[in-house]
């Protein structure tokens, strides 16, 4: 059975209609043609399928489509405004958190969550915060180093904001 | 001289944080059908017959095929016992007994639920035992001497011996192995996909279509991680791909779910390995005997009887150590299990486990500490292995094994013993380890083309792949170096058999190495044409000119040309081959050329109630000649080191009958961000004379020594021995059966 849902996604607003068993996942990737985000696992144990929705972190391939709408979702596509880098994704970059990389969409998502809820975390809460990402390349240091860094310099630019 | 402090960002991560990188599943073709493959539901026996009426009438499947559709060879290599594309002999259960394209993944999945087959059953052989009984499942038996044994224990003062065991782990390479194939109506095919070995996959794929090489293109994309497996997996995947697609002439991405990656994709050898070791009061080792057994599962992979692991096993069985007497006799056994395949040092982290563990047992009896035991033993340079290699240069163990210790605080945590609280108990301990680099015994060899193009840069050609490690980044820093022009007018492309050279395998932690080797000699040809084209351009001798930053001068005038101008005067706008280099190694070379080195430290706690492992502190400590780029190095080590404390305390192909129990990442787990400890990485460059600025390969040392020093540390902090991995209740209660 076929139902229409309203969602937006990076800002675009869309109408379609999804059947009952498809995922998120899906709809990006498929229908939206947005290849950033990944499939890993399938089945919600890995967190490279990560996007936001209404600014909270799901694991895409095990939330239903129908479930967006009338919501909002952020993917890996959509951090950069205006050809400008999030913080985290330039210190994603400078801090070598990067490898090969299929993690990284999620990994990105999951800590953009996190500085949301908390602007400056502690490692702890980085650590648990981000506990259903895996990835098998890095052993996460540097993962945990670019969000420490991305949340000083995103929390810098805020304080000058206000100033002037 | 190169600058190796330089912070060097990865030549791709901007595409990476984006989302526009492009990994083999995010192609859009149209046309594009699905493939997937019915798996085996037994573990041993035959197909007796195949019912694909009720998955034919599914709207949407486009072909059903059985091992009678392949035109070519049914077999993934060239030896008889090599792994069949299509089986109707079963010998595990991630043979496939059809494949099937149809027009969305969810179709080819119902269908395949839809394949009825009738099974023969026979009763399998699981256990690296039941196989060393059964004559007929060794595959290879291989034996090494050296000095007299007997003579050797007879001087030992103390001697150990132990039997350990280690599992079948799986590479979880977070990208699924997948290929697209595209075929043309001219008969050429083109395969995207991901690949360790691109030169070889026309080979192995025109074998299985029964094509000539030439037809077969291969185009590599974006990896999600490989870490070895990304050679017979992604064959296997590609020939399916391939034969799908000639089969329905239209596009073919062949894609597997995690679960049946688990099930079809080679893992880490499970191990039992005896060792015995001796050594006299003063600290000295006498002699060492190992026998070594490893499980290679249902078929036989790239290096037919000889596997990258058994090869290792030879290299490597000592240790890092100087033995005067060794004997080694090691067997390769054929199973109904998953098959084992190359993993991180293939073969290196079982045999770590025995010989730490007993160095460390060696060190109690003897009662001595377990550094300074080993810091007497360790190998310099020099020497000669117990296997007959010379160590010319670049044995940086013993500054691994001191640095490492220092940075770990290591005296004053060890002389604090096994404490803790009465909630928990703590420990430490560590390993050390040798990795060699590039091929053993083999003739290596790798090839550069540098390209100049119509603006002014240069593109490298090198047929190495990129798989996260960083190697495009290490690459274009060693031609910036050696062309003396900025690393921004640089680009390594990814793999194209069509146009690339091949450079073999980029595994062994070879390609650093032998891509540098061969981008020096483009390079220099490079400079030599550049300079020679700019004379004849000014008029007058190369003589008379120089290369300097990517600018040809004249030594007589003011005059000068840069690269873009140069390139111009080309009249053309294609890429200009303006150097190529083709590295090869000594004739008869035997064994390795040099070994790369880590020493790890750990310091756990263990709860007292429920057992429960926890890491605090890691320190890596590895030799690596010379640091071409201190960020990508770090994630390398830091990264190795964490799979193998995953080895250690977590990963574990459970097995019932061939059957896995855990095939996916619930059930299979690898560290988490909570489960990784504070690491520090201290690099130590012994320079190795024979390669380009002495560095040596980085991916794999610190793949070996972590789960051994994790081993060692539990023992200090609970003084239970662990010989069997991973760490987890029943195997320290030992209340599983023994393999
Ligand atoms: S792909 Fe969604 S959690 Fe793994
Ligand atoms: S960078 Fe490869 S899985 Fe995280």
């Amino acid at each position: 059975m076929k139902h229409l849902i309203n969602f937006k996604v990076n800002g675009i607003s869309h109408s379609m209609e999804v059947t009952s068993n498809t995922t998120l996942l899906a709809l990006l990737r498929d229908s939206l043609k947005l290849k950033g985000t990944k499939k890993a696992c399938g089945t919600g144990d890995c967190g490279a399928c990560t996007v936001l929705v209404d600014g909270k972190a799901v694991n895409s391939c095990i939330y239903l489509a129908l479930n967006i709408d009338g919501k909002e979702v952020l993917t890996v596509e959509g951090l950069s405004k205006n050809g400008k880098l999030d913080f985290l994704q330039e210190a994603f970059i400078d801090e070598g958190a990067v490898q090969c990389g299929y993690c990284t969409p999620g990994m990105l998502m999951s800590a953009k969550a996190l500085l949301d809820e908390h602007p400056n975390p502690t490692e702890e809460q980085i650590r648990i915060g981000l506990a259903g990402n895996v990835c098998r390349c890095t052993g996460y240091e540097q993962i945990i180093q670019a969000i420490k860094t991305a949340a000083k310099k995103r929390s810098e630019y805020e304080f000058q904001d206000k100033e002037s | 001289m190169y600058a190796s402090s330089t912070k060097t960002r990865m030549v791709n991560a901007l595409e990476k944080v984006t989302g526009q990188a492009r990994f083999t599943e995010d192609l859009e073709i149209p046309g594009l059908l699905y493939g997937v493959a019915v798996y085996s539901n037994i573990s041993k026996g035959f197909v007796r017959k195949v019912d694909l009426e009720a998955a034919q009438k599914v709207p949407g499947v486009k072909k059903i095929l059985l091992p009678e559709n392949i035109p070519g060879r049914n077999l993934l290599g060239s030896h008889e016992l090599s792994h069949p594309i299509i089986s109707s002999k079963i010998n595990y259960f991630g043979d496939a007994v059809a494949l099937i394209a149809a027009e969305s993944e969810e179709i080819a999945r119902k269908a395949a639920c839809l394949v009825k087959v009738d099974y023969e059953e026979k009763e399998g052989i699981y256990t690296i035992d039941e196989a060393m009984e059964n004559g007929d499942l060794l595959f290879n038996h291989l034996q090494h001497f050296h000095g007299d044994i007997e003579a050797g224990f007879e001087k030992s003062d103390v001697i150990i011996d132990g039997t350990y065991f280690t599992p079948f782990i799986d590479h979880i390479y977070l990208e699924r192995e997948s290929a697209l194939a595209l075929p043309e109506p001219n008969g050429r095919l083109t395969i995207y996909g991901g690949c360790q070995e691109p030169y070889h996959m026309p080979t192995v794929v025109s074998e299985v279509l029964n094509c000539p090489r030439e037809q077969i293109r291969f185009i590599g994309m974006s990896m999600g991680g490989a870490f070895g497996g990304k050679s017979e997996d992604s064959f296997m995947v590609a020939c399916r791909a391939a034969l799908l697609a000639v089969h329905c002439m239209r596009p073919v991405l062949f894609v597997v779910s995690r679960e049946e990656s688990m099930r079809s994709s080679t893992k880490r050898h499970e191990a039992k390995l005896y060792y015995k070791i001796g050594a006299s009061k003063q600290g000295e080792l006498t002699a060492l005997e190992a026998r070594v057994y490893l499980n290679k599962g249902a078929y036989l992979g790239s290096g037919g009887k000889l596997p990258p692991a058994l090869n290792r096993v030879y290299w490597h069985y000592t240790g890092p150590y100087r033995i005067p007497n060794t004997v080694l006799n090691a067997y390769l056994l054929r199973t109904n299990n998953p098959c084992s395949g190359q993993m991180r040092s293939p073969g290196v982290p079982q045999i770590c486990f025995a010989v730490e563990s007993i160095m460390d047992q060696l060190a109690e009896a003897l009662n001595m500490d377990p550094l300074e035991f080993r810091l007497k033993n360790v190998l310099e340079a020099g020497e000669v292995t117990a296997n007959g290699i010379y160590l010319k240069d670049s044995v940086g163990i013993r500054e691994a094994i001191q640095k490492g210790s220092r940075l770990f605080d290591w005296d004053s945590r060890r002389s604090r013993g096994s404490q803790g609280d009465t909630q928990t108990l703590k420990g430490v301990g560590m390993a050390s380890s040798w990795h060699g680099i590039s091929y053993g015994n083999e003739k290596d060899t790798a090839e550069a083309r540098i390209f100049l193009l119509h603006n002014g840069k240069f593109l490298i050609r090198t047929g190495l792949v990129e798989l996260g490690q960083g190697l495009q980044t290490v690459l274009a820093r060693v031609a910036s170096e050696e062309l003396g022009v900025p690393m921004e007018q640089i680009t390594i492309t990814s793999p194209d058999t069509d146009i690339d050279p091949d450079s073999k395998n980029t595994t062994s932690s070879r390609a650093t190495v032998v891509g540098s080797l061969a981008i020096r000699l483009a390079a220099q040809e490079a400079i030599k044409n550049l300079i020679s084209h700019a004379a004849r351009l000014k008029g007058g001798a190369a003589s008379d000119f120089f290369w300097k930053g990517g600018i040809v001068h004249s030594k007589n005038s003011a005059w000068s040309i840069n690269l873009a101008d140069l390139a111009a005067q080309t009249g053309s706008e294609r890429p200009l081959l303006v150097g190529n280099g083709k590295w090869q190694d000594k004739a008869g070379k035997k064994g390795y050329t040099t070994y790369g080195y880590a020493a790890h430290f750990v310091e756990l706690e263990v709860d007292r109630k429920t057992g429960y492992i926890k890491l605090l502190r890691l320190v890596v400590a590895q030799d690596v000649g010379k640091v071409l780029n201190y960020q990508t190095l770090k994630g390398q080590a830091i990264g190795s080191a964490m799979m193998s404390a995953g080895y250690g305390l977590l990963e574990n192909i459970i097995l019932e009958k061939g059957k896995i129990l855990n095939p996916n990442l619930r059930d299979y787990r690898i560290p988490l961000f909570t489960e990784c400890p504070s690491i520090k990485c201290v690099f130590i460059e012994d320079p190795c004379s024979e390669y380009v600025f002495g560095a040596k390969g980085a991916g794999e040392p610190s793949a070996v020594p972590t789960a051994s020093a994790i081993a060692n540390a539990y023992y200090n902090a609970t003084g239970l021995r662990i010989y069997r991995l991973p760490i987890t209740q029943e195997n320290i209660t030992g209340g599983k059966k023994q393999a």
